[in-house]
């Protein structure tokens, strides 16, 4: 497996007739991308809009991120098993708008319970500096679905989308030299050159059957996980379209451009070039429905990681909400328990901002713990002119003065690794 | 505290079962009465 | 500023354990450590009045010292009550968290008090109180008021509290969401590899609930039953034959009482340093009751008094002795077949 990344940097976005990347200026053409939109016959009208970094405007609720990124023809699909075939991904040469991103809205809140305006994409103001998204140009693509389609066929709509929309984006590069090219080292459980290195797995949940997925649900290589036990993956295959999040995007804190920019992948790559570790593997795992499965799955996952990656060393994150964590922590008390030290990372569950509250296991050998926080945040933030939403009502929402918790900006709070709010012990 | 479920209070730290200003009729009377207590603990399943 | 300071019995100079009963006494002015506390503040600061309460009356009494301690700051005008440092004094500690969170939360005023992290005070008021972590050295006595007087003169003045680190007060156990420079993934990283190469690091949360007890089933037929009386109250036979510690115990003892009705002042002694011990050395039925338990036997009441009592000390006793001894205990009384156990704690 050998992937070459091809980054064309991004600098601004404009709109016009012809796609067309002129040094690192990239013309929209929205009728272009209004075809392949409405490609999904659920969506019966999409506009565009394009937002940069400290412009004072809001977009939402936001239904994923996705950075442009097409592979260079005959290479790879893009997106497989979802867009195409379901080739490997993680081979051959992908262009990158790096710079920028596609950023699909959705028409509802993705869950009223949590909270009314879902995740918002703020690119001015005291959020900025929290979320890694306010330095990047989006296109905002606003869909319009059929009106009485079931939730499901909507997102799933959305998904497919906003994976087209960023695929042809940057279809626009592919004739252009990229500044750089990016090739990784190889990894893997039997590369050789790399004794004494300590052996390290990436162990990351992809799901959680806290929900059950749709039938039609495009998670890995567009399968919906249904049944699947964890699975050994190239960490290039978590960076080249493999993976997807899941349609309920209230799970939270997930988003497609964190898989293809995985924060852990890409750190313990560095690391792996850098001759600090040796990078074998990863495994892609699913938090359990009940305490059986759940045993079944973290068994399985441990077994991959002792017998087949050999690790000595693992870091393992998490899918999704509270549940997740006893998974988590089970996986990794069963790599201790087989003399393969852990470190994992939590999401922000403590309601209170107590101490009590904010871990959700308690096991002594799983001692070393990254905890993203974020519930004691939140934001006044100011009326604006400029909102852009998918429904009159939202832009109402939207346009404030209104408060917002630091998890409902999108990439503050994050799964994936990206987010540098922690909370600390006081 | 940690750990504990059943717990009966006792008559003072310097004398968790007894009472060092009464008579020793009295004293041994109250001894067996926190006694008892502690055996009717033993035999509930409410925790104290 | 204007102080108010709370000693027990000993630091207010007025003895050591036998005074522990003495009540409540308002003195003009600083006392003993209090004057330290004085001249570390600095900028005119005075302890306008000390608060002098024996240990057990403190405890045993809280209520009423409490209504009398807010009474009188109610009718004197303080900036800041400071109470201690308690050390590992666990009935001082307790006193101190009470009336220190009773003064915040009843009269507004800032409060701040020092004491070891395993004092008792600390669980109980560690979440309200700002408890400068003391450790158990009394020989440090001038550094821990320092500390107390630069997080007092903080408090008082409505400024914002660092770290626990930053200003050596025990973390009261709660979070504060805060933007650092290394994204989640390294930190991750980061922390996975220290570990690995053995070396040092630093959870980003401690795991602090403990594994609740589930209550083990209620005896089902207690005349049949096999009782066994333990303490922690320090009770040793004369001559302390297993060298039981007084502090922080390491050890523990089993002490055969068989044929006996009654525990005999001359046979036994009290190896335990944070109580006075009189009553119990006087009749040590007080702390082991072990007559009211032959007559409760002898009554058929149980079925069996084991031959033994189970004795260590329980006074400044670290998670990581206490465990380890508990566990061990437990592995004798399983093994003499016992169904239930009295344990006596001081």
């Amino acid at each position: 497996m050998q992937l070459t990344l091809a980054p064309h940097p991004i600098t601004d976005l404009q709109f016009g007739p012809n796609a067309r990347l002129d040094g690192t200026v990239l013309t929209v053409d929205v009728a272009a991308l209004r075809q392949v939109v409405l490609q999904e016959a659920s969506i019966v009208d999409v506009e565009f809009d394009i937002v940069r970094p400290g412009e004072p405007c809001r977009a939402g609720p936001i239904f994923d991120v996705i950075e442009p990124r097409a592979k260079e023809p005959g290479t790879g699909e893009d997106f497989p098993g979802i867009l195409g075939a379901p080739l490997t991904a993680g081979t051959g040469t992908t262009h990158v708008l790096s710079g920028a991103a596609v950023s699909v809205l959705a028409e509802i809140s993705p869950d009223l319970t949590r909270s009314a305006t879902g995740r918002v994409l703020e690119m001015s103001g005291a959020p900025v500096t929290a979320s890694d998204y306010a330095a990047l140009r989006h296109l905002i693509v606003i869909p319009h679905t059929k009106p009485g389609l079931p939730r499901p066929a909507v997102e799933k709509a959305y998904r497919i989308a906003g994976l087209r929309v960023a695929v042809e984006l940057a279809r626009s590069s592919l004739n252009h030299t990229p500044a750089t090219c990016e090739s990784f080292d190889p990894v893997g459980p039997a590369e050789s050159g790399r004794d004494g290195l300590p052996r390290v797995v990436y162990v990351g949940q992809i799901f959680s059957r806290q929900r059950k997925p749709e039938v039609d649900e495009p998670i890995l290589y567009g399968a919906n996980t249904e049944g699947m036990l964890p699975i050994m993956l190239h960490p290039d295959e978590w960076l080249d379209g493999a993976i997807v999040p899941s349609l309920h995007s209230w799970f939270g804190g997930t988003e497609t451009y964190f898989y293809q920019n995985h924060p852990i992948i890409l750190d313990l790559y560095r690391r792996h070039h850098a001759r600090e570790i040796n990078f074998v593997g990863t495994v892609a795992t699913i938090a359990g429905s009940d305490n059986f499965d759940r045993d079944r799955h973290c068994r399985a996952a441990a077994n991959l990681v002792k017998w087949n990656l050999r690790a000595d060393g693992a870091v393992l994150s998490k899918y999704g909400g509270g549940l997740p964590h006893a998974d988590l922590a089970e996986t990794a008390r069963l790599l201790e328990g087989m003399g393969i030290r852990t470190a994992v990372m939590v999401s922000d569950v403590s309601r209170d901002r107590r101490i009590e509250s904010a871990l959700l296991f308690n096991v002594p050998e799983v001692d070393a713990i990254v905890y993203n926080g974020g519930n004691g945040v939140r934001w006044e933030l100011p009326k604006l002119e400029r909102i852009i939403a998918a429904t009159p009502e939202f832009t109402k929402l939207l346009t404030g003065p209104l408060t917002v918790d630091a998890a409902n900006i999108v990439g503050v709070t994050n799964q994936q690794g990206a987010s540098r709010m922690r909370s600390l012990v006081y | 505290m940690v750990g504990s479920n059943r717990v009966v209070l006792g008559t003072g730290i310097v004398h968790v079962t007894g009472d060092a200003k009464l008579p020793p009729s009295e004293e041994k009377e109250l001894r067996r009465k926190l006694v008892q207590k502690a055996l009717d603990a033993l035999q509930s399943n409410e925790k104290l | 500023m204007r102080i108010a300071h709370y000693l027990n019995q000993f630091f207010g100079g007025i003895g050591a354990e036998e005074h522990a009963g003495k009540d409540l006494e308002i003195r003009d002015g600083a006392v003993g450590p209090g004057k330290l506390l004085e001249s570390l503040m600095g900028d005119n600061a005075q302890v306008a009045f000390t608060f002098v309460c024996g240990d057990n009356y403190a405890v045993e009494h809280q209520d009423e010292l409490t209504a009398a301690v807010l009474k009188k700051l109610r009718d004197s005008k303080v900036d800041l009550f400071v109470a201690g440092p308690c050390f590992d004094a666990g009935r001082y500690g307790v006193a101190a968290g009470a009336l220190c969170r009773a003064v915040q939360t009843e009269l507004g005023i800032s409060a701040v008090t020092a004491m070891n992290e395993e004092n008792p005070g600390v669980d109980l008021y560690r979440d309200t109180v700002y408890i400068v972590d003391s450790g158990i050295n009394v020989t440090k006595l001038r550094d821990i008021v320092a500390k107390m007087a630069a997080l007092g003169k903080k408090l008082a003045a409505g400024e914002a509290i660092g770290s626990p680190g930053e200003e050596g007060y025990l973390r009261r156990g709660w979070l504060r969401d805060q933007l650092v420079d290394k994204s989640a993934a390294r930190r991750l990283v980061d922390m996975l590899l220290a570990k690995i190469k053995r070396e040092p690091f630093e959870s980003e949360m401690p795991a602090t609930a403990f594994a609740p007890v589930p209550i083990p089933a209620a005896v089902k037929d207690l005349s049949k039953a096999k009782v066994v009386l333990v303490t922690d109250g320090g009770l040793v036979p004369k001559g302390n034959p297993d060298r039981i510690e007084g502090t922080a115990a390491t050890r523990w003892g089993a002490y055969d009482i068989k044929g006996r009705n009654d525990l005999r002042a001359e046979d036994y002694e009290v190896s335990h340093g944070g109580y006075d011990t009189r009553f119990v050395q006087e009749d040590p039925d007080r702390l082991v009751p072990l007559d009211a338990m032959r007559e409760m036997e002898k009554n058929g009441v149980i079925g069996k008094l084991h031959d033994e009592f189970l004795s260590t000390c329980g006074r400044s006793n670290p998670l990581s002795n206490t465990r380890r001894l508990g566990r061990e205990m437990v592995e004798k009384i399983k093994k003499e077949g016992i169904d239930a156990v009295i344990l006596t704690s001081t």
